[in-house]
């Protein structure tokens, strides 16, 4: 088991590597200049472009700009952000506590509010409880992100007034967390309950009934666990998502974030800033696969890794 | 011209006799105002909706007017330049210029201190137009607000020269700059780095720097300790706000809820729908900015066809109902603009407004004698080919669609692309458009230079703004003239020429000045557009 986890973590080395080189050419490759698109437009004269230049390395050859990049990569420096001048390290640093508690939240709305639709609607197929959750599920998918969170606003946050709409602590995570979770919830939903549909008919379930054991005993630890396979694997494609995905919760909620964050970086060409998210969101998709590999052992005994 | 006991110069007459009226300038001045608006609370925050994040806060560095409304704030520059077009002593008590207008003479004030307790002198003035040129800071907007900046004497502790390689009309316009060429604290800078100091800004200002959160706010405070307020404001003294936040919001619907639920007290950008709903609810109101500077305008290439054409160009411009356009997209709030610079920068020249107004006629006409006949489905066409011009938009798609229907009536084919940043470079670039969309707000006239001065021609690897491609020595030599003309006089006659002459040329057409709406809480009083009306000065401002 150990040896395994230990080789898919060192097939990350690779990955890593190939994803910042692409990462290094792409963002060089398409057109924009990052000195015009940091001045936004401005019309600066030359003297400033030729002096931005040279203070972000621009001006020397890409050979030349690469081998640092990796250089300094090696040593953990990522190079001064572009638009700040700060560190990378402490831009992503400043936004990090705040992309982990949206995903946290996120995680737990989506998953538990997931699994509870779609628990409720495969115990009770085709009943009201059913259509309700399944309707939930579908809203969830199609909508889009920034369409439920502005209806969110406000009802709750504008009508009601229960919750801030930008303001800072618990409460003002609440929307965002369940907006975050939406996807999720949607997709768990449907994935569960057809799980469960699944494995209801199985022989197993017929036996634990015909031993006389509850009813709840029979849907969680027999029916939910057999059923859990595939929602472990959504959940680690999910975790990923989860990394760089926040872009529109951050931004219609006025929240910080590393998605946000991201996005801003690519459309300013801040490249130290995107070399570095890159980097640490494919190593957060590898990480979450290899999560789940071992989860996958963890719920099935008939998986054993050699 | 001290009659009213506040010493107050046109910027016409700033030249000669402006150091006997500085004299009697600030402490009178304060005395009739301090017993104005000392009334209001003096704890309370006042929270500012901003719709842009914000990179950097050293005014010797920054570009953005965003980040302006924040140093605004915290600095002070040498002379005060109000809305009303007049220049007010500030940071510097009285200011001379050199016979050959090369120069100018500041005598400073004695007694300001920065917030970091250290005493404003003449080598602070030296100290920040020193750094601002030198290529290490990778200063992106005050470096060029120097001009053909030399250097800085002191001659004593509160007197300083600033020296420049020739005449430069701009001068007093953009040291009176709030947010560019305003004044840092040498010893902060010296202790900080120019990275450090951007995180922990340290001026003059009435609110003190306590706090950045990116993508977050950025909180100030009072500071106590401030009693050299310009006398525009009604009031010396402290402000009488306890702290301000400036709330980054992106998103409109956000920050316009985030108003209406009083999270914040002022919203800038307020989308111009939601406009007449806040100026209609209770407890809410709207003060909109007429933006000084290049309204928003469509920069017409001369170099490619079919607007290479002079009669398609004015054609174009013909055919376009202004205010029935902007009203249609703005509602109301923003206003038709007529001239390259918008009736609230100085030396804009009124005849403008007489010009190519809507004649949809004399367009067909034009159009006519240009060769380019009607053909099937309205589009004209010239030896099979149909009449297309191809616009680019990435600042306002909404009106450039608007635009395209109104020209459509005359036959002209209106392609609009909407493309990004990055996309829009190359293609000006390359030359690869008919017309494309430009606004910058400025203060000073020479803004002009810009979209009109022949070596901003945009080429592969140079991107600049004479998006119209348009060189011509006759021109450049009016831009140059205006550029040196100390003489404000003698200065407003060559703008007037050469607003007269972009337009007859076709290379630009104006379409609206850019508006600044900003939607706020009634509590709030006091708020007053910086110069340029794009900013908003808190010092004056109080809450009930």
């Amino acid at each position: 088991m150990s040896r395994y986890v230990l080789r898919k973590l060192m097939w990350t080395v690779p990955v890593l590597v190939v994803a910042t080189t692409c990462a290094f050419l792409v963002l060089r490759l398409i057109p924009g200049d990052p000195v015009n698109l940091m001045l936004s437009g401005r019309p600066a004269s030359e003297r400033v472009r030729e002096n931005l230049r040279a203070k972000l390395g621009l001006n020397r050859p890409l050979p030349a700009q690469y081998a640092y990049f990796v250089l300094h990569a090696l040593r953990g420096d990522f190079g001064e952000s572009f638009a700040t001048g700060q560190p990378v390290s402490q831009v992503i640093a400043q936004q990090l506590p705040a992309s982990l508690q949206l995903a946290g939240a996120g995680f737990i709305v989506g998953v538990g509010g997931g699994l509870a639709l779609g628990i409720a609607a495969g115990l009770y197929p085709n009943t009201a409880i059913d259509g309700a959750a399944m309707f939930l599920a579908l809203v969830g998918i199609s909508m889009p992100g920034y369409w439920i969170a502005m209806l969110l606003i406000y009802f709750f946050g504008l009508r009601l007034g229960w919750v801030p709409i930008v303001g800072g602590g618990l409460p003002a995570l609440i929307l965002p967390a369940v907006v975050f979770g939406s996807y999720a919830i949607g997709n768990l939903a449907r994935l569960v309950r057809s799980s469960i549909l699944d494995v209801r008919g199985e022989d197993y379930i017929r036996t634990a009934r015909a031993k006389g054991l509850m009813e709840r005993v029979v849907v969680l630890r027999h029916a939910l666990r057999n059923a859990l396979f595939p929602v472990v694997t959504m959940t680690g494609l999910l975790l990923g998502l989860f990394i760089g995905g926040g872009v529109i919760t951050e931004t219609v909620f006025a929240r910080q974030g590393l998605g946000a964050l991201l996005v801003t970086s690519i459309l300013t060409k801040d490249y130290p800033v995107v070399q570095a998210l890159l980097l640490l969101t494919t190593a957060a998709y590898v990480f979450a696969n290899v999560l789940v590999d071992v989860v996958y052992g963890v719920i099935d005994p008939r998986i054993r890794y050699q | 011209m001290t009659s009213d006991g506040r010493a107050r110069w046109s910027r016409r007459g700033f030249i000669k006799g402006t150091a006997a009226a500085a004299l009697a300038a600030g402490p009178l001045a304060g005395m009739l105002a301090s017993a104005v608006a000392q009334t209001s609370r003096t704890d309370a925050t006042l929270t500012w909706g901003e719709d842009q994040d914000y990179a950097t806060l050293d005014p010797r560095v920054t570009q953005s007017r965003h980040e302006a409304q924040a140093i605004m704030q915290m600095f002070e520059s040498l002379l005060f330049l109000d809305t009303d077009g007049r220049f007010y002593p500030w940071l510097a008590q009285r200011w001379d210029y050199s016979k050959d207008g090369k120069s100018i003479t500041f005598a400073l004030r004695r007694d300001v201190k920065f917030h970091d307790g250290t005493p404003f002198t003449a080598e602070a003035v030296k100290f920040t137009f020193d750094t601002i040129i030198d290529p290490k800071l990778g200063s992106q907007g005050a470096i060029d607000f120097l001009g053909p900046y030399k250097s800085t004497d002191v001659i004593d502790p509160y007197t300083v020269r600033v020296n420049w390689t020739e005449p430069f009309a701009a001068a007093l316009t953009n040291l009176s700059n709030p947010w560019l060429l305003s004044i840092v604290s040498p010893a902060a800078v010296r202790k900080l780095g120019n990275n450090g100091f951007a995180r922990n800004p340290v001026g003059t200002g009435p609110f003190k720097f306590v706090e950045w959160v990116p993508r977050v706010h950025v909180v100030m405070e009072r500071n106590d300790a401030y009693h050299w307020a310009p006398s525009p404001f009604k009031r010396q003294g402290p402000s009488a706000l306890k702290r301000v936040v400036i709330r980054i919001i992106p998103d409109d619907s956000t920050r316009v809820a985030a108003l209406d639920r009083g999270e914040i007290d002022i919203c800038d950008q307020v989308p111009p729908i939601e406009v007449k709903r806040i100026r209609g609810s209770q407890g809410f109101d709207m003060m909109i900015g007429d933006v000084s500077g290049i309204p928003l305008a469509h920069l017409i290439n001369t170099q490619l066809e079919p607007t290479d054409d002079l009669r398609v160009r004015q054609a174009y411009m013909y055919a376009i109902n202004r205010p029935q356009v902007v009203q249609q997209v703005f509602f109301g709030v923003a206003k038709p603009a007529y001239g390259p610079i918008t009736p609230t920068t100085p030396g804009y020249w009124a005849g403008v407004e007489k010009l190519f107004t809507y004649d949809p006629a004399k367009a067909r006409q034009l159009l006519d004698d240009a060769g380019w006949k009607v053909g099937p489905g309205g589009t004209r066409t010239k030896n099979g080919r149909p009449l297309e011009i191809h616009f680019i938009t990435l600042l306002e798609p909404d009106l450039e669609v608007a635009v395209q229907a109104a020209v459509k009536d005359v036959g002209i084919k209106l392609n609009v692309e909407r493309v990004t940043k990055a996309r829009q470079d190359e293609m000006v670039m390359h030359g690869q458009y008919n017309i494309g969309e430009i606004r910058w707000v400025a203060v000073d006239p020479s803004v002009l230079d810009i979209p009109f001065f022949s070596h901003n021609v945009p080429a592969p690897g140079k991107f600049k703004f004479n998006w119209s491609r348009f060189g011509s020595p006759e021109l450049d030599r009016m831009l140059r003239l205006a550029d040196g003309q100390v003489d404000v006089k003698q200065r407003d006659k060559t703008l007037a020429d050469i607003q007269q002459f972009v337009l007859q040329r076709g290379l630009m057409f104006p379409v609206h000045v850019s508006p600044q709406p900003i939607g706020f809480r009634r509590a709030v009083r006091n708020l007053k557009f910086a110069q340029g009306y794009w900013q908003v000065l808190f010092y004056g401002a109080s809450v009930d």
